[in-house]
């Protein structure tokens, strides 16, 4: 008996070799990887000065990295928060027996399904002053006597840029909420519609806790994703004009492959790391009562 | 009955083997030719900017594949990257310890690459009667310590690009200082359909905040006197960019957008595509450009061969240029030096570089071939003089992060971010700190 269980216990560790082996050669030695770099001046190939912790130092004492920080969370705040109010509305939506209802399906996840390199060109042109359509049409319906121009001015860049986000990344939470609509009971309706509920008490007391488990997973996937995100920010604007969408991943771009100071650039991606890390536990601790 | 089968099969047996034997030695010459020839046959990658912009890539391959037809030994493989993700993928490369044999160069990338021991010396490799061939300010803008970085192959020396037909047709000759240009710019901007709104504009300016607007920028800076990074009597490390010099100069290119208006909508993210565009669309009278833009406007717009004419940078304090300096390095880690520094000769002879030259605009680096007629048309002319204000890149290791010094000054500016002594104070600023960290 004894021999058998030391015999399941071997296997079992050679079971989960393969996984240990694939994450630690694709996650832990990265992100280690990266820590080490933080501490030197380097430019990856001869040069390794070791500096300890003298960037993160210069980059706490930079006021401009904490604007960079507040600039990101404003804008994850405003995407994630975009793609709740739309990808849950489009979900309800959905889940009710409509006419189209597949067709619908289909168009909406489009986005989603587009590479983010053709979304941020294709909105590149579709807000382009000059033959933009936006403008081509705003234009038609005489709501504007002169072009905007969406991603050079200050006061509506920003704004543009989320317009954008919430666009390519709606339909992932939608589906997240539609799968998890899909596993609510009927009966529970049912029961509720008897007892004399109506519809905001049943979304209240029925939907939304019955969502809840699939909302925590999406909020905290979403929110890391559009924290770190830089390709179609960088497209739309390079974190222009004048800073306005400047955000983190932009300056850890720039720093390592612009100014070629990737110890300084991997001690920003450390930081996001942490910040990440605590975004997800922040979440979890306010919304997963099930372990309180 | 046993004995005639047996007496069959060793027949055939034989038979078969004497095919075999037969097939075998006519064969195998044929077979070992083939593998010689494979065996023999090099290939050589070639990292290319070219690649990835028109006309300039077609012409780059056709030339590749002359070069391959007269050496049937060597196969060229060109990996195309864009410009603004050059240093990137070079960097990237020799990281990982894949550079290709030959990768595009440039004067303010080459000190890094140097540092990354990435780059051979090409003065041992090419022998310097060769060099001598070329421009000497062109491979000094090309050598680091003595030591040629890179093969100059062409240049592409910053100045004023302008519709001679609209300039001639208003009575207005190629603008000497900055006040021209902006008379000129006035004039130009206007509504050419009488619909009330604004659909030419004077000046196209390159406003994004990347090498693309900076290669413009910096020379124009430079035109009222201000060095962005210099050194100083004792040879120390200075910048200008607080002076009252730099103020003027930057407020006057902000006011091109905001107090005069002739800049068409869009400014800050306007890279170099867009205002090729406009100016191949007919909507823009003037931009800041390298000869190549003559070929990639033109590629777009054929009507306008002949009617586009160049002039050096008009002048505040003095005329300036960049020399825009592009060309390929030998890896020092390729296993084939000779191979690609014979292909590298090849892109740079008289008759290659003309026809480079007549396709892309883009001048040509070799005393000879600067002396040939086709670079004295009107749409050369003024690149060809504006080399002759060229400045060489400063020597500063950290000299492309000026790039995002100036350019972000400006954006602060056009957008009205901050105020011009704000923006300007913490360009000096941020210049002063790269300074300080300059060993």
């Amino acid at each position: 008996m004894k021999e058998l269980s030391g015999k399941t216990h071997i296997s079992g560790y050679l079971f989960v070799l393969p996984s240990i082996v694939t994450l630690m050669l694709l996650v832990t030695y990265p992100l280690l990887y990266g820590m080490y770099i933080s501490f030197f001046n380097t430019n990856l190939l001869n040069q390794w000065d070791f500096v300890g912790f003298s960037h993160y130092g210069d980059i706490f004492g930079n006021l401009e990295f904490l604007q960079r920080i507040f600039v990101t969370l404003k804008f994850t705040v405003l995407t994630v928060g975009g793609h709740f109010v739309i990808g849950l509305g489009l979900a309800i939506l959905l889940n009710r027996k409509l006419p189209g209802q597949t067709l619908f399906r289909a168009i909406l996840i489009l986005p989603w399904l587009l590479p983010e390199v053709v979304v941020g060109l294709l909105w590149k042109w579709l807000l382009n002053p000059m033959y933009g359509l936006t403008n081509h049409y705003l234009f038609k319906f005489n709501l504007i006597s002169a072009p905007v121009s969406w991603l050079s001015n200050v006061d509506v860049a920003f704004w543009a840029v989320v317009v954008v986000c919430i666009w390519k990344g709606f339909p992932m939470l939608m589906l997240m909420v539609l799968a998890g609509l899909q596993t609510i009971s009927e009966d529970l309706y049912e029961a509720a519609k008897i007892d004399g509920c109506t519809g905001v008490q049943s979304f209240r007391f029925i939907t939304l806790p019955g969502l809840l488990p699939v909302l925590l997973v999406s909020l905290i996937l979403d929110t890391v994703w559009w924290f770190k995100h830089f390709t179609v920010v960088w497209l739309l604007t390079q974190g222009g004009p004048a800073n306005e969408t400047n955000i983190v991943s932009i300056d850890i771009y720039k720093s390592a492959f612009e100014f070629f100071e990737f110890g300084k650039a991997a001690a920003m991606a450390v930081i996001v790391l942490f910040v990440c890390t605590l975004i997800g536990y922040v979440y979890r601790r306010m919304l997963n009562h099930d372990n309180d | 009955m046993k004995g005639k089968q047996m007496k069959a099969a060793i027949w055939s047996a034989c038979l078969l083997s004497a095919l075999f034997l037969l097939n075998g030695c006519t064969q195998k010459p044929e077979t070992t030719q083939h593998s010689q020839s494979n065996e023999n046959k090099i290939t050589l990658r070639i990292l290319s900017v070219e690649q990835t912009e028109k006309p300039e890539g077609p012409a780059e391959k056709e030339l590749a594949d002359q070069y391959m037809a007269e050496h049937p030994n060597i196969k060229i493989e060109f990996i195309g990257v864009p410009y603004n993700e050059l240093y990137k993928k070079v960097t990237a490369l020799a990281t990982g310890g894949d550079l290709p044999d030959a990768f595009f160069n440039t004067p303010e990338f080459m000190r890094i690459a140097n540092r990354m021991n990435a780059a051979a010396d090409l003065t041992s490799l090419l022998g310097k009667d060769y060099i001598a061939e070329f421009y000497p300010n062109m491979i000094n803008e090309a050598s680091v310590d003595g030591k040629l970085q890179f093969l100059p192959w062409f240049a592409t020396p910053q100045a004023l690009i302008y519709r001679g037909d609209w300039f001639e047709k208003e009575g207005l000759g190629a603008p000497e200082t900055w006040d021209d240009f902006l008379k000129a710019a006035l004039k130009l901007t206007k509504d050419t359909n009488g619909d009330g709104t604004t659909d030419q504009w004077g000046f196209g300016m390159i406003g994004t905040r990347n090498s693309s607007g900076a290669a413009r920028f910096i020379p124009f800076l430079r035109t009222f006197g201000v060095d962005e990074i210099t050194k100083d009597r004792n040879g120390k490390w200075i910048t200008e960019l607080h002076t009252p010099q730099a103020k003027e100069a930057f407020q006057f290119y902000a006011d091109l957008n905001n107090k005069h208006g002739v800049v068409p909508p869009g400014t800050l993210e306007n890279g170099f595509p867009e205002v090729a565009n406009l100016m191949a669309n007919n909507k823009v009278a003037m931009i800041i450009s390298g000869p190549n833009a003559i070929g990639t406007i033109t590629s777009q717009n054929p009507n306008l061969k002949g009617k586009l004419y160049s002039a050096p940078l008009p002048k505040k304090e003095r005329h300036s240029a960049t020399f825009g300096l592009f060309g390929y390095s030998i890896a020092e880690s390729s296993k084939h030096k000779n191979e690609t520094a014979d292909f590298l000769k090849f892109l740079v002879k008289k008759e290659n570089s003309l026809k480079f030259n007549a396709i892309s605009g883009r001048l040509p680096t070799k005393i000879e071939v600067g002396k040939d007629q086709q670079l004295s048309s009107p749409e050369f002319a003024g690149f060809v003089k504006a080399i002759e204000y060229a400045f060489p890149t400063p020597d500063f290791d950290s000299y492309s992060q000026f790039n995002d010094i100036v350019t972000e000054a400006y954006q602060l500016m056009i957008s009205k971010a901050a105020t011009t002594d704000e923006a300007i104070n913490k360009a000096a600023a941020r210049a002063n700190e790269l300074i300080s960290k300059q060993k």
